[in-house]
């Protein structure tokens, strides 16, 4: 069975390595590290599942956000958001799928990313 | 007197009169020359007599206008009269009056006046005896009366001539002025309050050419009544009064409406204010516009105040958006290291890294529950910054009680069963299937307290209810049997920093922020926590909240 293809949108590197290295086993894993490379990307694949850190230089998060879900391509991407800012995660919950709050064990987001595109592919 | 009236009469009645006694008398006469054979006819003469009499009347009817209306109207006219006639002889004495002297006097009827003395007839009212003799053809107001029966009449006197310019008596003219009095009155105290009015009124004509200021314009612009006289308004006008003021009040008011607005004006002397003024066009009774009236009010100084607390507020406003970029600048800065901690650790040791033995896994283990440790005290920190700098948001969503127990509760009760101790949970049927609240919140608030409860208890149990208390009030139960808390720390342990045990073992360790936020929490829900607990009895926490229910699903 083909691996569902997740986005990791996240500036810092550590913490990008880490997503990366938490859910490479059971996804296709592509990287960034600033919005404007990941929202060309967007425009040419249709990832099952995208994790977008909500402090993003450049184009920011929210602006990603808003143009995934404004993209009909892209109605059944799933997005999980990442963000240090407890006030932020409370306020733009009903766009994305879900909100963590940092820091983020890796085991969790695992089990939490798969149960997610699980659900796609009508597994519940 | 038939011959005395005849005399003095005006020519027509006299002619009337001539005629009216040569027809009368013409029968008598003819019949005394009959009688005394003064002529020397025989035959009767009495029809002829009447003959001439009819001519007289004749004559007296066209020539003279005998019966005609004229002379009607006049009695008319003198006895319908709204003013009082008396017509006196030289000797004061009253020969005639109208039917209106009786009714304004408040005179009976029936009484008749003429033939008496002035003095005499009026004798009742001093005053007017006293003013009327010296009466001239100015009149003279006099007060009759007192009270709500005061009446107020208007006396004049015109002399009488005959032909001959030989005073022959007065004509005295009274007037009921009453309604003119009290209509005066009313205009004098209006006039007066006008005059003394505390703030600036203005009455300009239709071109808006000053007609009246009141004294206090004249105290706050310094422009004398004389000097604002006959110029417009303008002279107040600056350029600093709110563009389109001027357009956008002339147009109200010249279209009849009332208009109120600020002006930034001048005074004579040059120093700026600001004014508050209210304007009216007065009408007339067909509608047409034939004044305005401006009322204005110096608001300077209160303005100055408006705009300091705008600048307060705006400031204010500044401050803590500055406290809350702050914050959300250090949530970042703590937090982002701590992903990088946390993050490797676990990646280690769950050797997805590579293969590590099991001393490195330990290693791994303990460095992640370090940072996990560090984690929960960053988090009550910013909390605890969060509620100081005012910008915790509370949600009011819907939530079930049900839901939130079962959140908290998960994980918690394993450890109460590691630790030996008994854990039971219970919800009160009566409470609401859904309530309205932060359920993110109201779980953070449970885990502190049975967290707190788990940790202070060694053996026994742990309790945590939630109960409906009042009809608009329900409850957070959480009791436990441990060590309890003495009296006097009861209170404090609700401040940040303090822990009712003192020793720093690893079981207690943490910041103790946990109840101080709590605390905040529920206040900042509209709610209240109480402690009951005694040394060595155990402990229990109540958080009484206020009842919201969601909006009702039809």
């Amino acid at each position: 069975m083909e691996k569902p293809l997740v986005l990791i949108i996240e500036d810092d590197p550590a913490q990008n390595q880490i997503f990366n290295i938490s859910l490479r086993n059971d996804f296709v894993v592509e990287t960034f590290l600033e919005g404007g490379a990941a929202a060309a990307r967007l425009e040419e694949v249709i990832p099952a599942l995208v994790l977008l850190d909500l402090n993003l230089p450049g184009k920011s998060g929210r602006e990603l956000l808003v143009q995934i879900r404004g993209d009909k391509r892209l109605a059944a991407t799933r997005i999980i958001l990442t963000t240090a800012d407890e006030q932020q995660a409370d306020m733009i919950e009903k766009d994305a799928d879900l909100v963590l709050l940092k820091p983020i064990s890796p085991g969790q987001l695992k089990e939490l990313a798969l149960r997610m595109v699980q659900k796609l592919s009508g597994e519940e | 007197m038939v011959v005395r009236a005849l005399l003095h009469w005006p020519s027509q009645y006299r002619g009337q009169m001539i005629w009216i006694l040569l027809a009368l008398f013409a029968p008598w006469m003819l019949n005394v020359v009959q009688i005394f054979q003064l002529l020397p006819i025989v035959i009767d003469l009495t029809p002829f007599a009447f003959t001439l009499t009819g001519i007289g009347m004749g004559f007296a009817l066209f020539r003279h206008r005998l019966l005609d209306l004229a002379p009607v109207a006049r009695d008319v006219i003198i006895e319908g009269m709204q003013d009082g006639i008396i017509v006196l002889d030289p000797s004061d004495r009253i020969v005639e009056t109208n039917q209106a002297v009786q009714r304004i006097l408040n005179m009976p009827e029936n009484q008749t006046l003429i033939g008496k003395k002035f003095t005499e007839a009026f004798s009742q009212w001093p005053k007017l005896v006293e003013r009327s003799e010296k009466a001239t053809e100015t009149e003279v107001e006099i007060a009759l009366g007192t009270g709500s029966d005061q009446r107020w009449v208007g006396l004049s006197s015109l002399p009488l001539q005959d032909k001959r310019r030989k005073a022959v008596g007065r004509l005295i003219i009274i007037r009921n002025i009453t309604l003119r009095k009290r209509a005066e009155e009313q205009v004098r105290k209006l006039s007066r309050a006008v005059e003394a009015s505390p703030t600036s009124i203005v009455i300009t004509g239709v071109d808006g050419d000053i007609q009246y200021v009141n004294p206090k314009f004249t105290q706050v612009t310094g422009y004398s009544m004389d000097e604002a006289y006959g110029k417009n308004p303008n002279i107040l006008k600056t350029d600093e009064t709110p563009v389109g003021t001027h357009r956008d009040l002339w147009q109200t008011i010249s279209a009849g409406r009332e208009w109120s607005g600020e002006f930034r004006n001048r005074k004579k002397n040059g120093e700026l204010y600001w004014e508050l003024a209210a304007i009216s066009p007065i009408q007339d009774e067909d509608g047409t516009i034939t004044h305005y009236v401006a009322v204005k009010e110096d608001i300077t100084e209160r303005k100055r105040a408006q705009d300091a607390l705008f600048i307060a507020y705006d400031q204010a406003l500044e401050a803590s958006r500055a406290k809350s970029q702050l914050l959300a600048r250090v949530s970042h800065e703590l937090r982002t290291p701590l992903g990088g901690i946390l993050g490797y650790a676990e990646l280690l040791k769950d050797g997805a890294l590579g293969e590590i033995t099991e001393h490195q896994k330990d290693a791994a283990k303990s460095i992640l529950q370090s940072t996990q440790h560090l984690t929960v005290m960053v988090n009550e920190l910013l909390d605890e910054a969060q509620i100081q700098a005012n910008t915790t948001i509370l949600k009011e969503k819907k939530f079930s009680p049900a839901a939130l127990l079962e959140g908290a509760v998960s994980g918690l009760d394993i450890m109460a069963e590691k630790k030996g101790l008994g854990f039971m949970t219970y919800i009160d049927p009566n409470l609401p299937e859904h309530l309205l609240g932060d359920e993110q919140r109201l779980r953070q608030i449970l885990i502190n307290l049975i967290g707190n409860a788990i940790k202070f208890t060694e053996k026994g149990e742990v309790w945590v209810r939630l109960e409906r208390r009042t009809s608009k009030q329900w409850v957070i139960k959480v009791s436990d049997t441990g060590m309890g808390i003495p009296n006097e720390a009861q209170t404090s342990i609700f401040e940040p920093f303090q822990q009712g045990h003192n020793a720093i073992t690893s079981e207690n360790r943490g910041i103790g922020l946990g109840l101080a936020i709590t605390k905040q929490l529920v206040e900042l829900m509209g709610g209240r926590i109480r402690l009951d607990s005694q040394t060595g009895q155990g402990s229990r926490f109540s958080v009484l909240l206020p009842i919201k229910l969601p909006p009702q699903e039809s």
